[in-house]
Parts: C-alpha cells; structure tokens; sequence
C-alpha cells in the first residue's frame, strides 16, 4: 500500500503515525485543525504554517486511529484504506457513518472510485477523506447532530445520490454491481431502471421511510433517472 | 540577465528530462505502439502527442499521450473502433476510460513520477484531411472532430513554450487543479501580441494577473475546431481555486525584485516543505455507509 514516498511524507508531517513492517497498515494518533466554511463549501487543514484563507469553523481533533489495506474479496466491497477507530472515542453506528466492520465510511462510493483513479496516494487520502471526515465527527458533536456538509443515504439510497452527485458512464458498472449487493432492494431498482420512461418521484423512498422518494431523498431520484440515461446512451444490459 | 530572469531560467533547465525518462517514454511508446500494431496491422498512425510533441514537459510531473488514428476508409462506427482498441489494451494493462483516451495505469518503473499514466487516443481520419474524429464517451457529443497537428504547431509557434512550462511547474506545485491544455491556450491567448515573450519574468506575471482577473469568464476555442469551446471543461468551483492560487502568487512577486519571494512561489526551499503538505481549500466528500 505505502511507497517510499508515502513513508517519508508520514515520518515527516505525521510522526504520531507509524507504519507497519510490511506497509499495510498505519497505526497511532492523528492530530489536526481543520476550518469548514459553509459559504463557499471549502474545507480546509490549517498548521501554523498554512493559514486559514477561507474563514468558517475551526476545530482541533486528536483521534486514534489505525488505516489497514483491504483485502481484494473484503466483504464490504471497498477498495480504499479502512480507517479504524480505537473503541470509545466515537460510537460505531451507521448514523455516524461505520459500516458494520467498524470502518469509517468516509466517501460515496463513486467518489472512492475517483479517488482510486490516478493511484493510492496517502497524503491525498489522509488530507481530503480521513481527516475530513473526523472534522465532521466533532462538528456533529458540538453542532447538535448536524453534518456540516451533509451526508448521503445509506446503502443504494448513498449509491444513487453518489452517481448523481459525481458518476458519468465510466461508473456504471461499478456502480450496478454496488446496488446488486443488496439483493432485497435490486429487483425494484432494475425495474426501475428498465422502465421505458423517467422514474418519477412518487415511490416508495429506498431508505424505508415510507415517505415519497422526491420528498425523502430526491438526489436518490435523480440518480436513478441519470442512471437509467446513461445505460440507454450506451446500450449496457442490466 | 538579473537574478530573476536567471533564476527562472535554471528552473527551467532543471525540469528538462533525464536521458534516462526520455529513453523510458520511447521504451514505453515502443511497447504500446508494438501491442497495437500486433493486432491492428501498420494501418492506423501511432505517434506520440501531448506535452511531448508541444516541448512543454516537466520532470515534477508528466505522461504520455499516443494518438492511434486508423485510416478515414475504416468502416467501423468510432465507439467500435475505441471499444477495439480498448479491448485489446486491457489484455495487457489496466485500463481507465477517460472522455476520448485509454489511460493505461501499470506501465510505470522508477523513473515516472506520481501519477504516471499513458493516454491513447483512438480516432480515424476525416478523408482528405489531417483532421481526425475522435469518440466522446460522455458529455453532450458523442463525436468531436479535431487536428493534433494544429494543436502542436499552435502551442511550438506561440512563443510561448518557456512560459507555459514555467506555469506548468508552479501549478504542479501549488496542487492547483487545471487541465494543460487549458493553461496553454489561455497562455497564448493572454501573451498574444506580447513583445516580450522571451522575458520570463515579465510573462509570468502578466500570465498570474490575467490568471486572478480574467479565468473565470475568458471564452477559450480549440484551435483545431472553433465549435470545441474547451474552457467549458472547467467547472466553477476549479476555476475559483485558479483564481485564488494566483491571486496569491501575484501579491508575492507583483512588485518585487527579491529572488526568495519567487523561490516561494515556485515552493521552492522554506516554503515547498509548507505546499507539500498544506494542499488549499477544497470541497470535502460526505460520508456514506454500507
């Protein structure tokens, strides 16, 4: 998983991190300060040597952490790094976004794919996903359960919004074979998805609160019917 | 020459390729143009492209491009020919489809830097012309018509090639997001007219204010095909990040003779420790879950 480069980066900016002898594994405490600013949706690491730019809130995390490389078959069907929370610092449900593996779910899954696209790279990754994503653990602590840039759905209700929010055709693939993993919500969604004309918004929502999908999560709705357009646009069999 | 001039111009020479990187990128062209022409015969045109046919490599950070154009009597639609080429590829590397290229991602070794992909691009000639259709995988068009060779000779006979290298190096390394192709024709679009390309110093500020004052609306035109509106390939939110990271290269050196406000800049000593590990403001991800 980690280059020689990646090596010196985390000696260097990172020392609280050590790695493991075979360089699949990262274990130790992470500190940072992070600012969101709602205005512009910027997220940015601040240091005494990078200065806050962008403005907006300002908070200091230390967190123990350990990032492991996933196994090619891994059960959850991520390819990135899992980033894994020493007990007790945050609770591992799926409202703070843990997958049942107790890894953090830190991206949608289109965006890990993006993510993957030019090469594992950790300073990338620790900087723009993990750290992130432990700033919105402590916004959602001192911010009345609020996430500060929002969240996606669980489960395909993520998937969809996910391709709507950052999927073209390159995606479609994986993205199908994301919602064929749940084997209850599949049948409806390949129907949907064959259906000769636009979904519409009045659905059952995939999340099962009963409520109208346009209602619930129209970004879900939106990512089926982009979907559905591009697996016209190019002929793929579902 | 002053201290500046001399300075940017050993920046330069510092980022030519070794012997060494240039004998990998043959050894790699040679590769991939010898697994093409095994399946494909001598029919299609196999050459290099991109920022090795323009002169504007730098050692931080580049690939390869390799166009594979297949003669204008070619009867396949151009998604066959791409899926032809794409198909083959795959059974030796892995593969990225990108808009209108193939990015292999395994042909590395340890002189590419990070990053390294090499880019082929499928097409087949329009009859009687150089130009060439390429196939779209997503946007609007399916198909866009275009010409490599007036793309090169537009960018080697701006002037502009020191220049655009030098812009290349600090938005590398800045980690400011923008398409090369981008930078270069707004490059020649700004120093248009200019008498004094040569000057490095002068040009790059000129191109750092033009940068902060005029990215976010100037209208950028392939030069190859005037209905290819390629600034419209940025999206609001990079070309706001452009606009900062040279709003912020502009205040250091604007009105200054000091070299070390330019080494800054080019993230050079003090400050390249801060830029590699400071990136700046961007747009985070939600979290999803399983």
């Amino acid at each position: 998983m980690l280059t020689d480069s990646d090596l010196d980066w985390l000696k260097r900016y990172c020392p609280n991190l050590k790695p493991s002898s075979d360089r699949m594994e990262i274990k130790g405490v992470l500190n940072f300060i992070g600012a969101y600013n709602r205005d512009l949706d910027k997220f940015q690491i601040l240091s005494s040597e990078n200065e806050n730019i962008q403005g907006g809130i300002v908070l200091q995390g230390s967190y123990k952490v350990m990032i492991k490389e996933r196994k090619k078959d891994d059960p959850t069907g991520l390819k990135l790094p899992g980033l894994f929370l020493e007990e007790g610092q945050i609770e591992f449900s799926s409202d703070r976004h843990f997958n049942v593996d107790k890894s953090a779910c830190f991206c949608g899954p289109i965006e890990e794919e993006h993510y993957l696209e030019e090469g594992f790279h950790l300073q990338t990754f620790l900087q723009q996903l993990i750290i992130p994503f432990l700033y919105e653990q402590l916004y959602y602590d001192s911010h009345d359960k609020e996430w500060p840039w929002g969240e996606y759905g669980h489960g395909i209700t993520g998937v969809l919004e996910s391709y709507f929010k950052t999927g073209d055709l390159r995606f479609i693939e994986s993205t199908l074979t994301k919602l064929k993993r749940d084997g209850k919500q599949w049948p409806f969604v390949r129907r949907l998805l064959l259906h000769k004309n636009y979904v519409k918004g009045h659905i059952n929502c995939f999340c099962g609160s009963g409520d109208f999908i346009r209602r619930c999560h129209p970004e879900a709705l939106q990512g089926i019917n982009k979907l559905r357009n591009d697996i016209l646009k190019i002929g793929f069999v579902v | 020459m002053n201290n500046i001039e001399k300075y940017l111009q050993e920046l330069l020479n510092s980022q030519d390729l070794t012997t060494g990187q240039e004998n990998m990128l043959l050894a790699h062209k040679k590769e991939v143009t010898e697994f093409l022409r095994a399946e494909f015969g001598d029919d299609p045109v196999i050459k290099y492209a991109g920022s090795h046919e323009k002169g504007t490599m730098i050692q931080d950070n580049f690939d390869l491009d390799i166009v594979c154009y297949f003669s204008s009597g070619d009867s396949r639609s151009l998604k066959d020919i791409r899926e032809d080429v794409a198909n083959h590829l795959r059974t030796k590397y892995e593969l990225q489809s990108k808009a209108s290229a193939e990015r292999i991602m395994n042909l590395k070794d340890d002189k590419t830097p990070q990053g390294y992909h090499i880019d082929v691009v499928p097409g087949r000639f329009i009859e009687d012309t150089k130009d060439v259709f390429l196939h779209v995988a997503y946007g609007d068009k399916e198909r866009m018509q275009t010409n490599l060779k007036t793309h090169i000779d537009y960018i080697v006979n701006s002037g502009c090639v020191p220049v655009i290298r030098l812009v290349k190096i600090w938005s590398n390394r800045n980690n400011v997001n923008i398409k090369t192709f981008v930078l270069e024709l707004f490059i020649v679009k700004i120093l248009n007219g200019s008498q004094n390309k040569d000057n490095l110093k002068e040009s790059f500020v000129t191109i750092m204010e033009a940068l902060k004052d005029r990215f976010e609306s100037i209208q950028l035109d392939d030069p190859a095909n005037t209905n290819n509106i390629v600034s419209r390939l940025v999206n609001a939110s990079d070309k706001a990040m452009v606009v900062q990271a040279a709003k912020n290269a502009f205040a250091k050196i604007e009105n200054t003779d000091n070299v070390d406000e330019w080494k800054k800049v080019f993230c050079e000593q003090a400050e390249k420790s801060r830029s590699n590990n400071n990136p700046l403001p961007f747009t985070p991800n939600r979290p999803w879950c399983i």
